[in-house]
């Protein structure tokens, strides 16, 4: 019998597992484990590292991604330029832009990953996690902003998207920033851990701009990310529907795709899921956070029956949200049920 | 070949200067004024932000009626726009644009139509709630909102409970807009409501939310009067709030 880990890298590499694996995005779920504000948990490491093990250990039927990692937030690469970042108690932090003109842009510099912002704290603790981390349990790199994405947290989205037919060298000119900086960042903490298996990218712009804008302004940029980074296994997620550049993102260089609940299940399967692992797509709010188990069950079975045979799936919700654990439950027992390769759903 | 060549060529001079002349014929159908609208239109569907700007000016120095632009230029082609966006040939960068086109062109023609004695189809209070700092569907529906002659206040982003009822409290607005991008900042929006009605002014105002994770049955169960599922529906609503 395989471990959840096993069969999340034997389905990234489009291959059929014992049977579908069943994974989550662990910054939706860990702070929930321990009875800590968000802030608190944020800047106690030791804590942190608790509550993911927590996580984990409750969940044993899954895998998590990351596993166990240095979790900031959305906010340190933002924070790296400048940003002021704004914490609440109970939710995530945020971040204000710092660009406020486009001719701004001239003056912006590459960050020093080593002492700008929350950069050189990040890397410290996942030094940290990786020298303490109990040896059962696996590391994993932080999450990383994608190129666009960084740039919307630095000039706000209503700018930068506008800007895409208003001011479309500077945005080639930010573009160009926020691409060495991710750069810059992957690289120190391939330093850190003496190389990385995985690597996840968060960027939901590409859902959100056309197929020409995406040509233009996000898929050069990504591919240059991804084929500079040394790392083995490219997990890329976008919360938005993609269904109108599936090809162009297969082609930027991901292995797997967390993709939005809106994106077709089957067509995407059928248009990428020969080249890309698929991660998702189960629809977050109605169904993950509000509907009942033997509903939920009912949509996971029908998931699996769509993107399960072949291999190269894994079951998982289709945005970045907080689910009860009950939800969580009934993924992992859908899996357990309808999951067992050779698929056989009728 | 070169023969052949030629003969496109001419072929295509013939084309265009058949669509030429029906463009002209067309265009002589129409007055001057409403020319110079359906120029507007065109260069705003398409984006060209510089020539909506030039053809403004040019319109208000031809006194065109301002009612008459805002409405056959601006509303006509904002329901261009949101077709095109339905038929993903348009996708958020060019709903963001067009709202930025029609807030600016607003400022301008917003003043010459009070002066005409138009009314304002009623006033709203718009921010998005605490936690969330997403501003861009917000800023679409307000400039929708605008171009359907309601007054807005943008009470930005990032809005407190506490803020919402101040200013419902001071503002009297008929309808009390909030919005939300993340899943996690949702619960602000009953959280509002419920202070409202701890104020005494739930019955004052009717209120509308919207935003990505946000439906029907959740804007039901938090006791909101309408759901605004995008920009054009939550106009339709906030117009039929104003009927109720």
């Amino acid at each position: 019998m395989m471990t959840p880990r096993e069969r999340f890298l034997i389905a990234t590499e489009l291959k059929e597992p014992d049977q579908v694996p069943v994974a989550f995005l662990t910054s939706c779920y860990a702070p929930a484990r321990i009875s800590l504000s968000l802030k608190e948990y944020l800047f106690d490491r030791q804590k942190k590292m608790s509550a993911q093990i927590k996580l984990i250990e409750r969940f044993p039927g899954c895998t998590f991604i990351p596993n166990i990692y240095a979790d900031f937030g959305i906010v340190p690469e933002a924070s790296s330029f400048g940003g002021e970042v704004i914490y609440f108690e109970k939710e995530p932090p945020t971040i204000k832009k710092i660009i406020k003109n486009w001719e701004d842009v001239d003056k912006l510099r590459i960050p020093d990953v080593y002492r700008d912002g929350l950069l050189p704290k990040l890397l410290e603790e996942y030094r940290y996690l990786i020298e303490n981390t109990p040896s059962k349990y696996e590391v994993d790199p932080p999450l990383i902003r994608g190129p666009l994405d960084l740039a919307s947290w630095l000039i706000g989205m209503g700018p930068l998207l506008s800007g895409m037919y208003e001011n479309p060298e500077y945005v080639h000119k930010l573009m160009a920033i926020t691409t060495e900086a991710q750069i810059n960042l992957i690289k120190a903490l391939e330093e850190v851990s003496g190389g990385t298996k995985i690597l996840m990218v968060c960027d939901d712009v590409p859902g959100l701009i056309s197929p020409k804008f995406c040509e233009e302004f996000a898929f050069p940029y990504m591919r240059k990310i991804f084929q500079t980074s040394s790392q083995k296994l490219i997990i890329y997620h976008c919360c938005k529907s993609s269904m109108h550049v599936l090809e162009g993102l297969a082609e930027t260089g991901i292995q797997v795709f967390n993709f939005s609940f809106e994106n077709n299940l089957a067509e995407t399967k059928r248009r990428i899921g020969h080249r890309v692992c698929l991660l998702g797509n189960v629809e977050p709010i109605g169904i993950f956070l509000e509907a009942s188990e033997k509903e939920l069950e009912k949509v996971c079975k029908e998931q699996i029956k769509i993107a399960g045979p072949g291999g190269g799936y894994v079951l998982s919700v289709g945005a970045a949200c907080y689910g009860p654990d009950k939800s969580m439950d009934a993924l992992i027992g859908a899996a357990n049920k309808y999951g067992k390769y050779p698929i056989a759903i009728g | 070949m070169l023969v052949l060549l030629l003969l496109l060529v001419q072929l295509q001079d013939i084309r265009l200067s058949f669509l030429g002349e029906y463009h002209e014929k067309w265009c002589s159908y129409l007055n001057a004024d409403d020319q110079l609208i359906a120029e507007i239109r065109n260069a705003f569907v398409n984006m060209e932000v510089k020539r909506v700007n030039e053809l403004l000016k040019k319109a208000l120095d031809a006194n065109i009626s301002p009612k008459d632009i805002v409405e056959k230029a601006f509303r006509q082609g904002s329901d261009e726009i949101g077709k095109k966006f339905e038929a993903s040939e348009y996708f958020l960068p060019e709903l963001i644009l067009s709202g930025e086109m029609m807030k600016k062109a607003l400022v301008l023609l917003k003043p010459k139509m009070r002066a005409e004695g138009a009314r304002s189809s009623g006033k709203v209070i718009f921010g998005t709630v605490k936690g969330d700092l997403h501003d861009v569907g917000k800023n679409i529906v307000i400039a929708m909102m605008d171009v359907a002659d309601f007054d807005v206040t943008d009470l930005d982003v990032d809005v407190p409970a506490e803020r919402f009822v101040l200013e419902t409290r001071e503002k009297k607005p008929d309808i009390l807009c909030m919005s939300t991008l993340l899943s996690h900042t949702m619960p602000q929006l009953g959280n509002v409501i419920e202070e409202l009605k701890k104020a005494g002014l739930r019955d004052k105002v009717k209120v509308m939310v919207g935003g990505r994770p946000i439906s029907q049955a959740y804007a039901d169960k938090i006791g909101a009067d309408a759901y605004g599922q995008d920009a054009h529906q939550a106009v339709v609503k906030a117009i039929e709030l104003m009927k109720k």
